[in-house]
């Protein structure tokens, strides 16, 4: 008995170790983007944040959902995680808004939203593998569609649907759900050469992982070189915040049975249910989002805007260190 | 449908052509031409490639004689196609050294490495980083040498995919003391992860370069990128057959097959690297000095092009002359 302790909590303690270790990685690769960006001198993250959004998240999030089996009810429910934190952002994206001197209302993206993009999807996997990415995908998909449209209406800008169903993530996300709903038998030279394409798109997912994170340490650098305060209280706050309305989240989706605790007999079942749990805690410490001000015709961030994005990307280490350490010692250890 | 021999050559070139594609698609997206290729070319350059070079090299023993074989081989590929890439720039009337540029160098980053690391595994990716090492250098000395009259070995010393080598190299043969070995670990993981980055993105900076083309052009160039595409393979082969004969890689079936398997993969690399196209570095020192730069864009061109079709033959000869088994 004190042998198997043992063994279990050594257990615990590495994966903790090998958590720690991935985020650190992380860490290193955006300070590495960063450390570009301020070489280069900055300008360049709109070549990035293209490269991302058409080529290298699409391919990501179809090998991962194309290599996972995921149940209808949790796309769902990471989508609706992604609504609910919005919502409950709503009054500090209120009030943060209200307070701007020059009646900006770009806060409003900012405090809504976190950088799903550049952040959460490659953290997920690094994380929590195809699993965990085939969940952040979702989030991230519902993230960006109210982006595109309630946060830019609510921003003063046009809602922009139609450019949100021609985002290439989109449509990675509806073929890989079309390819697993009707499971085609394809002839032997044809399921060969899909086969194929598939194992290139896993090529180019692999190598998103690292061009998220410099690119995040890119923009990061272009918010300090405009100008950007290191800290901002409004994003503290905001950090507080958001973790609280996810603990709620898990233990509402526990109450109402969508995220049993119960064993039951299917180990796999149950683990998926806590990477989904993982996810939405993993998400809340999320920085706000920063790719969405490099589309092109935007109106420059203001400085306090600017501010809380910087400040937000560095609270969020912290955050993300003790998440990570919280959702493998209270979610996956329970 | 496929015999496995097919398959795993056609399993080396379709992804990366799909990829290629991918970056072709996103350069006739990009009619305004807004991606800054210089800031892609950045990323590869000067993170993600030393990252994939010493996450490749510190993994797997030093072999010096290995080194030198595939360096003087690189060099040799070189210097055997100077003659023929003066004959050539003889029949064209043209005076200017520039144009032997891209039929004497070879593509031994873009196209080379992913089709390496995919056919001939982790192995094969090692060997040709050497390759690819010895061409630049040779490309930043005698190549600057040939387009503008001076050397410009500075800008080889300045390329960090060197200083990954000897990192690699070093962790790999020198004795790593106990403390430090949790670093070096830590290092091989981060570099694991920031070289995933690098094969995609240089086919994708490949196929965006390539959308730019515009067909008229091409047609200056379809005898120099042939030339590089049909010569280069076959003094590739002329030369291993002439390691194998005077010893340096020797065929005996008697050998620890390991050892034999490892002789095998030099000369496929040799083979594989000797049969690019010309590289797109050679066209922007053209361009930079001046000399050519047309000629050696569109004889770049038609070889990339070309080499969708030569490639996977080159591959093909590759495993029914050199890597079969007796």
């Amino acid at each position: 008995m004190g042998t198997a302790t043992v063994i279990i909590s050594s257990g615990a303690i590495a994966a903790q170790f090998l958590s720690l270790r991935m985020l650190v990685t992380a860490m290193i690769i955006i300070v590495a983007g960063a450390l570009m960006a301020k070489w280069e001198g900055g300008g360049q993250q709109n070549t990035l944040a293209r490269l991302n959004s058409q080529i290298f998240i699409p391919c990501l999030i179809f090998a991962a959902l194309n290599r996972t089996p995921l149940a209808l009810p949790e796309a769902l429910t990471m989508g609706a995680g992604a609504l609910f934190f919005a919502l409950c952002s709503y009054p500090l994206a209120h009030w943060w808004v209200a307070r701007d001197p020059e009646g900006d209302q770009n806060g409003f993206i900012s405090m809504l939203f976190g950088s799903t993009s550049t952040i959460l999807l490659p953290l997920a996997y690094l994380l929590f593998g195809s699993q965990g990415l085939a969940k952040a995908a979702f989030f991230h998909l519902m993230n960006l569609f109210l982006i595109y449209t309630w946060g830019r209406w609510r921003a003063g800008h046009p809602t922009q649907l139609t450019a949100f169903l021609k985002t290439p993530t989109l449509h990675a996300v509806l073929l890989a759900l079309l390819l697993k709903l009707f499971e085609l038998e394809l002839p032997g030279q044809l399921q060969d050469l899909l086969w194929l394409v598939e194992k290139g798109i896993s090529m180019m997912a692999s190598g998103a992982l690292p061009i998220l994170l410099i690119s995040h340490g890119y923009a990061l650098y272009c918010l300090r070189s405009s100008g950007a305060a290191w800290w901002s209280g409004a994003a503290f706050l905001r950090m507080l915040w958001l973790p609280l309305v996810a603990t709620t989240l898990i233990l509402i989706l526990r109450a109402i049975g969508l995220a049993p605790l119960d064993k039951g007999y299917d180990l796999m079942h149950y683990l998926d249910l806590r990477t989904t749990e993982a996810i939405l805690l993993l998400a809340s410490a999320l920085p706000c989002t920063i790719s969405a001000f490099w589309r092109p015709g935007d109106s420059p961030l203001s400085k306090r805007d600017s501010s809380l994005l910087l400040s937000s990307a560095l609270l969020s280490i912290i955050a993300f260190g003790l998440l990570v350490f919280i959702i493998n010692r209270y979610i996956f250890n329970a | 449908m496929f015999s496995n021999q097919n398959f795993l050559i056609i399993s080396a070139v379709i992804p990366s052509f799909a990829i290629a594609f991918a970056g072709f698609w996103l350069g006739r997206l990009d009619t305004k031409r807004e991606l800054n290729q210089k800031s892609i070319s950045n990323l590869v350059y000067y993170f993600l490639v030393p990252s994939l070079i010493f996450s490749s090299t510190h993994k797997r023993a030093f072999d010096p004689s290995e080194f030198s074989l595939l360096f003087v081989s690189a060099i040799a590929m070189i210097l055997l196609m100077v003659p023929v890439a003066l004959l050539l720039k003889r029949r064209a009337g043209v005076q200017r050294n520039g144009f032997i540029l891209p039929l004497i160098f070879m593509n031994t980053g873009n196209i080379s490495l992913p089709i390496a690391l995919l056919m001939f595994g982790n192995e094969g990716l090692s060997k040709s980083i050497i390759f690819h090492l010895a061409n630049i250098f040779v490309l930043y000395s005698a190549g600057v040498f040939l387009v503008s009259g001076q050397t410009d070995l500075k800008q080889f010393l300045k390329i960090p995919a060197l200083y990954a080598m000897i990192a690699g190299v070093a962790a790999a043969t020198l004795p790593i003391p106990e403390a430090v070995k949790p670093v070096l670990y830590f290092a091989g993981k981060l570099t694991d992860i920031l070289g995933y980055g690098a094969i995609p993105l240089l086919i994708v900076n490949l196929g965006y370069s390539m959308s730019d083309i515009r067909l008229e052009t091409l047609k200056t160039g379809i005898a120099g990128g042939m030339m590089r595409l049909i010569g280069g393979p076959l003094l590739g082969i002329g030369l291993v057959l002439f390691w194998r004969m005077i010893g340096w890689t020797p065929v005996d079936p008697t050998l620890d097959p390991l050892i034999w398997l490892g002789y095998r993969t030099s000369e496929a690399v040799i083979i594989l690297n000797a049969s690019m196209p010309g590289p797109v570095m050679a066209y922007l020192l053209n361009l930079k000095y001046d000399n050519c730069p047309e000629q050696a864009a569109a004889m770049v061109a038609v070889g990339t092009l070309g080499g969708i079709i030569t490639i996977p033959l080159v591959l093909q000869l590759i495993t029914t002359l050199i890597m079969k088994v007796g």
